[in-house]
């Protein structure tokens, strides 16, 4: 692979964390040399061996975001995961309720399905406010309500829903609550029995610092044993359960679980989750805020060349335009100095239009555990270039 | 990861079978390997196997094999922690001729 001569400064951690951790690192090469068998399929010691790397994710996930480990149900991604949880619980007639800060994970999914005639759904106001956002969710509450979805943490700005809140509104209302957890596994605090989820949708990419390809739903109690059933398959086939059987089987993870799993990558989120219960999250939360201010202040030389949307305050996320340059081309002119971010819409269109953003769409800045204050000095300085025109047009 | 150090615990088929063991058919592989941890801290050992056909629901299946001497306890302890398996009548592994 050819190595970029310049330095880089890698500040698009809400697409995907990098660079991973040492330990992932260590553990992907480990146990693509040493382990790397196919789970569930055979006896044999070496996919024995893969099967116990992957029952070792599903109980980290459990110890981690509560739960039980054989309600852990690996997916490719999040995107993934949302599509699974989603199209495998609800039922012809449903209404559904998304917040308007859901990434198109959600959105699109959840159109398609309307588009088909098989649910129906609104939106509603994303909110920090308990009491404003249950009172929101009353009022688009329908007699054939039956989920509703929250996006975390916003993949745009800082917002963070209160979902332990949210949860609570769709016990007493008999709800499945769904929450895509993208930005704010491994930052935020998450337990899916304190906090009522029933599926909980995560990438193992982010900030669990496990490589692409992993990821989970993590059912809750609703479908517990026998109780899996009730969802609906999503991708049938084999997973060494069964083979005489022509349907899945009726319980988790068997049930939405078929072909091959992505042992390497399962293995790598299950050290990213170590690595990051080693620091601990509000060691990451704090430093992510150290480097948001950092940001924010440091643009204040330059306010009147560009706007900072802000929403939720300081965190891992920084979303900004240029007065004077669309937000692509200055994406590009920063990677040209080595600077890693991402333009445009984030697939994130109705937040977007919340933040009134330009129509070319703004520049996101996101912090991990990884970046240092350097690094956001050498972002400001490029800014600072680029903006009063030291820096020549693409 | 030490290859050498999980074989042992996970090194299972059903030509490898001890006199006296015993298999405990179980629903899924996730759930024989959390069966083997649970075992393991009530002290009993365990095997995760995958049994031949005639011993699993369906074709295929996998299970963990325990002593015979502590069967019962095995069955016991795996009652207690929510798991229940497939048949809980005593089947012996076939063994080497």
């Amino acid at each position: 692979m050819k190595k970029r001569k310049l330095q880089t400064i890698y500040l698009d951690n809400a697409a995907t964390t990098f660079p991973k951790p040492r330990t992932v690192r260590s553990t992907a090469y480990d146990i693509i040399k040493n382990a790397c068998g196919n789970p569930g399929r055979s006896g044999h010691h070496i996919s024995m061996l893969a099967a116990e790397i992957v029952y070792r994710c599903r109980r980290n996930i459990a110890e981690y975001f509560g739960g039980n480990e054989e309600n852990v149900v690996f997916t490719s991604s999040a995107t993934h995961a949302l599509n699974l949880g989603i199209k495998t619980s609800l039922r012809k007639g449903d209404h559904v309720l998304i917040s308007d800060i859901e990434h198109n994970s959600v959105i699109r999914p959840i159109t398609a399905l309307a588009e088909r005639g098989l649910i129906s759904f609104s939106v509603y106001r994303a909110d920090t406010e308990p009491h404003r956002l249950v009172s929101e969710l009353t009022a688009k509450l329908r007699p054939n309500t039956a989920m509703v979805i929250a996006c975390h943490h916003s993949n745009i700005c800082n917002l963070i829903q209160p979902i332990t809140d949210i949860g609570g509104f769709c016990r007493k209302n008999g709800l499945i609550f769904l929450v895509d957890a993208s930005q704010s596994a491994g930052i935020l605090d998450i337990d899916i029995e304190r906090d009522g989820i029933d599926i909980l949708c995560v990438p193992g990419h982010k900030a669990l610092y496990g490589l692409s390809g992993s990821g989970f739903a993590l059912f809750g109690k609703r479908y517990s044993d026998e109780n899996g059933a009730i969802l609906g398959t999503f991708i049938e086939g084999g997973n060494g359960i069964r083979s005489m059987d022509a349907l899945m089987p009726s319980f988790l993870p068997d049930r939405l679980e078929a072909g091959t799993l992505a042992v390497p990558a399962i293995g790598t989120l299950s050290a990213g989750i170590d690595f990051v219960k080693g620091l601990g999250k509000n060691r990451i939360i704090e430093w992510e805020r150290q480097l948001y201010e950092r940001t924010f202040n440091g643009m204040k030389a330059f306010s009147d060349k560009l706007t900072v949307y802000e929403s939720g305050g300081s965190g891992g996320i920084l979303l900004f335009s240029a007065n004077d340059i669309p937000s692509e081309e200055l994406a590009a002119r920063l990677d040209r100095r080595g600077i890693c971010v991402r333009a445009g819409f984030h697939c994130a269109p109705t937040a977007h239009k919340r933040l009134a953003t330009p129509r070319e769409g703004a520049v996101r800045v996101s912090f991990g555990i990884m970046n240092s204050k350097k690094d956001i000095d050498i972002l400001l300085n490029s800014l600072d270039r680029i903006l009063h025109g030291h820096d020549p047009p693409l | 990861m030490n290859n050498n150090k999980n074989k042992p615990n996970t090194q299972s088929n059903t030509h490898r079978a001890v006199e006296n063991e015993q298999i405990i058919p179980l629903r899924s592989l996730t759930q024989a390997i959390k069966a083997q941890k649970l075992l393991r801290v009530a002290s009993v050992n365990a095997r995760v196997i995958k049994p031949s056909s005639k011993y699993a629901e369906e074709g295929c299946g996998y299970g963990v094999a325990v002593s015979g001497l502590e069967y019962d306890k095995a069955i016991g302890v795996l009652k207690s922690n929510g798991i229940a398996p497939l048949n809980v009548n005593r089947r012996e592994l076939p063994r080497d001729r």
